[in-house]
């Protein structure tokens, strides 16, 4: 997901690492306080007016819950059979909807439902959210975050490395399978163990070609002065503006009253 | 050529050095000095130790790879086994071979600043460094884009980029352009010479190609064998071809053309020519005189074209082939006709198309809209298997294939599913072994063979499923001259066994030499297809193309005004049509005997 940075100018992008995280923490935590899921529809509706301010590609978003539509349908359904009537101290929660076996077996309370559309919502708003989180902010900054973590550079090294490794492998390993096709291998037919034992020819090359290219990687990271100093620079900053605290703050204080809310007993079911 | 006064920038002193687990020593007794600011150029044949010495260069032998080293390397001042590689590495900036692995930035940007920040600049600095060398490369404009989207050539240039970035004084750059595409070579040339003209920066580079080395080069240092066993001008180098073959580096085609003149008594070896301007004005004072009948010469006769073209079926016929990668339009309408045993060089820039075409003979890729037939059978239902007995393709590093343990397993691998005896089996192995005259290694480690033999190896491999055409992609990228005439030696015997063969090459001399036929792409379509002579001499064409004809027909476009007929490819072709017209304006023109008595 690191790599679906999207490059803008909307507020949201030009927001902070620190508060965004804080803001997505806040808004986490607040998900997880109601079950009810009209209070969850109202957190959804929060972060579908972010995306929009961000002007994220919608399309992109639908794609990464579309798979996920049957996983939704089954959660609702066992929720609907799992939290039985008893579970759910309102009354019209403990309402049994209906039952699904004759004599009086296998209900369905109208909680259950409920419930299981309020975790539905959790995992969409999480998502979503998520998604916001990755798609607005560079992989830099989250590196900035790390180095400010007091995390070695090292790791944020490996890290980069590795993301930015990950289209040259995709290529090599398109073109090997290429190569190994064009003389004959079959590498889509038979059983599960012929197709495994098919990806050795893929495997290997693929293997010596990552050490020849790791040699050569310890030899241009030296080029680069990599080590050089333990006071590494990185090209942008990460600074704290005004509207950074306003969000922060803003995020703190409405998780706060969502709290007391919730200890007050709003959003049970 | 630059008014700076020189220093002396590099100092190498007795330098023999082993890799730790090296049977011989890959660099013996090497001594030179580099003033600066020079462009020497560093040739050899592969193995020779060039790369070897590049990296003795700023410490990377022996601080990263160990052995044992001997004798004294200083740049710049600085010993280079007292200093670390990350402090010389602000003096001495090397570039390697493979640009990939010398990219560490998701985007452009980030990937320049990551020299300099390692270093520890600060950030206004960095940015300027980054606007600096992006502009000496020639990516302004390219800060934000992904680095995994740039094109070989892009990626190449912002190598260089990154190591302007550490602003070194003196800059190793270890082949180039030896993996590029003629467009993305004179890009890395065009960055050279920015640099040459605004910094004070020595420049070393190893490169295999004569033409560009003759044209730039203050000096060449060849190596052989891990030696230094000639230094000097290019000229002295070049012009004395009988010196350049042994040191087996090919020499530029101008070169080769004034020597052979020079071998017929015409020339002084020292009139031997340089550079395609040199060459144009030795011709022109050659051929005054003899001006009236070398405009008498009929054209060179085309190379006849394929005799089979005749027989039916087609080995290979596309018809109104469009392929899509998403929304990019990679093939545009191809339609082609390949005969049974035709030899045809397949040019075009990188994203030209060649290689999407080539992938619809064997169903690597299927049409969006076309028919591809290979031997009168629709491609289409047909499985890449069951193609692979027609059509052979033979991928350009034979490390992306090569997995068994002995060279004959891997030669069989792919008649494992072909249902064949596996006596017969065996026998077509070793058939195919000695064809590509590997028999002698038959039991050996792959990997313990050279660059050459494992290409021959994966020729082999494809050969097994004995294939009648060839799909042969950039056989000699990467290689140095001796390599490629091997690897050549062995396409040619296979089209003179009756192999149809269609080749990739970058290469445009080794399509005039060897290629029967030509056919140029251009953004998904086919531009252009003939004979080398045909093709080479459509210049426009070929501009808009991005491609660069042999130096021998660029040399008879300067001369078409004299009468020099435009379809020649070949230093031969050249030699033959000046020769003819020197001995029939010596012999016979009274008017002319006045002024050609002058030359000798």
């Amino acid at each position: 997901m690191f790599l679906e940075y999207v490059p803008g100018k909307s507020p949201v992008h030009k927001l902070d690492v620190r508060a965004k995280i804080v803001a997505f923490i806040c808004l986490i935590t607040a998900l997880f306080l109601f079950k009810h899921p009209v209070y969850n529809v109202f957190i959804l509706l929060s972060v579908v007016i972010i995306a929009l301010v961000a002007r994220l590609p919608f399309r992109r978003l639908w794609g990464m819950l579309a798979p996920l539509v049957p996983v939704f349908v089954m959660i609702m359904i066992i929720t609907g059979y799992t939290y039985p009537a008893s579970t759910f101290s309102s009354p019209e929660a403990r309402q049994v909807l209906f039952y699904s076996w004759p004599g009086k077996r296998l209900p369905v309370s109208t909680g259950g439902i409920l419930y299981g559309f309020t975790l539905l919502l959790r995992i969409i708003t999480m998502v979503a959210s998520s998604s916001i989180l990755t798609l607005t902010t560079p992989l830099g900054d989250f590196l900035q975050l790390l180095r400010i973590l007091r995390v070695p550079y090292e790791i944020s090294f490996v890290i980069t490395t590795g993301i930015r490794f990950v289209p040259t492998m995709e290529a090599k390993s398109a073109m090997v399978l290429d190569a190994q096709r064009s003389r004959g291998a079959m590498i889509d037919t038979g059983g599960m163990v012929q197709r495994i034992k098919a990806y050795v020819p893929i495997m290997v090359p693929m293997i010596v070609d990552s050490i020849r290219m790791s040699e050569n990687l310890a030899c241009a990271m030296l080029n680069r002065g990599y080590g050089a100093t333990r006071d590494w620079t990185t090209l942008q900053k990460i600074e704290m503006a005004r509207r950074d605290y306003v969000v922060i703050a803003a995020a703190i204080v409405i998780t706060a009253i969502a709290v007391v809310m919730a200890q007050r007993g709003y959003g049970a079911l | 050529m630059r008014d700076t006064k020189a220093i002396r920038v590099i100092e190498v002193d007795s330098l023999s050095y082993k890799y730790p687990k090296g049977p011989t020593y890959s660099l013996k007794d090497v001594n030179f000095q580099v003033d600066s600011p020079r462009f020497v150029a560093i040739m050899g044949p592969t193995g020779a130790g060039k790369t070897t010495l590049a990296m003795t260069l700023n410490g990377l032998i022996p601080q990263l790879f160990e052995g044992d080293l001997e004798g004294y390397i200083s740049v710049m001042g600085m010993d280079t086994q007292r200093f670390r590689v990350q402090t010389l590495v602000s003096k001495v900036g090397l570039v390697m071979q493979d640009p990939e692995t010398q990219i560490f930035g998701i985007t452009v940007k980030e990937d320049v600043a990551f020299g300099p920040g390692n270093i520890g600049l600060d950030a206004k600095k960095i940015r300027e460094r980054i606007d600096d060398s992006l502009r000496i490369v020639r990516l302004t404009g390219y800060e934000d884009r992904f680095t995994s989207e740039l094109s070989g050539g892009e990626k190449q240039r912002l190598a260089i980029a990154g190591i302007l970035a550490m602003d070194p004084e003196i800059l190793v750059l270890d082949e180039p352009t030896s993996e590029l595409d003629p467009l993305g070579r004179e890009e890395i040339y065009k960055a050279i010479d920015n640099l040459q003209r605004e910094r004070n920066l020595t420049i070393l580079a190893v490169e295999h190609s004569s033409e560009d080395v003759a044209e730039r080069a203050d000096e060449v240092i060849v190596v052989n064998s891990g030696a230094v066993v000639w230094r000097g001008y290019p000229r002295d180098l070049f012009c004395n071809v009988p010196l350049t073959r042994e040191f087996g580096i090919r020499p530029p085609q101008v070169c080769e053309f004034g020597w052979k003149l020079h071998e017929l008594g015409y020339i002084k070896s020292s009139d031997v020519p340089l550079t395609i301007a040199e060459a144009a004005e030795l011709a022109r004072t050659l051929l005054a005189p003899a001006a009236g009948p070398l405009k008498a010469q009929p054209p060179v006769a085309p190379t006849p074209v394929a005799p089979t073209r005749s027989s039916p079926p087609a080995a290979v016929l596309v018809k109104d082939l469009e392929h899509d990668y998403g929304n990019v339009k990679a093939l545009r309408g191809v339609n082609l006709e390949i005969a049974k045993g035709e030899f045809v060089a397949l040019i075009g820039q990188n994203g030209a198309g060649k290689t999407t075409l080539v992938k619809h003979f064997n169903n690597l890729l299927k049409p969006t809209r076309g028919t591809v037939y290979i031997d009168g059978i629709d491609t289409t239902g047909q499985t890449i298997g069951s193609l692979s007995r027609r059509v052979g393709y033979v991928f350009q590093n034979p490390d992306h294939q090569i997995f068994c343990s002995t060279v004959r397993e891997e030669v069989g691998y792919g008649l494992r599913h072909s249902g064949l005896l596996e006596e017969e089996a065996a026998q077509r192995v070793q058939a195919v072994l000695e064809f590509v005259n590997l028999q002698g290694v038959a039991d050996r480690h792959p990997f313990t063979l050279g660059k050459g033999e494992r290409q021959r190896l994966a020729v082999a491999s494809v050969l097994a499923m004995r294939p009648n055409i060839l799909v042969i992609d950039e056989p000699t990228t990467g290689q140095d001259w001796i390599g490629a005439e091997h690897m050549m030696g062995l396409v040619k015997n296979l089209h003179e066994s009756g192999h149809t063969i269609i080749m990739i090459t970058h290469d445009m001399r080794i399509v005039a030499e060897y290629a029967e036929r030509v056919v140029v792409m251009h953004r998904g379509r086919i531009v252009a297809d003939g004979t080398p002579s045909e093709v080479f001499s459509q210049r426009d064409m070929l501009r808009e193309a991005y491609l660069t004809p042999p130096q021998i027909s660029q040399l008879a476009t300067e001369l078409e005004d004299l009468g020099m007929p435009s379809g020649i490819t070949t230093v031969d072709e050249a030699v033959a049509v000046v020769s003819r017209a020197l001995t029939v304006g010596l012999s016979g023109d009274i008017r002319d005997q006045r002024t050609c008595g002058g030359i000798d």
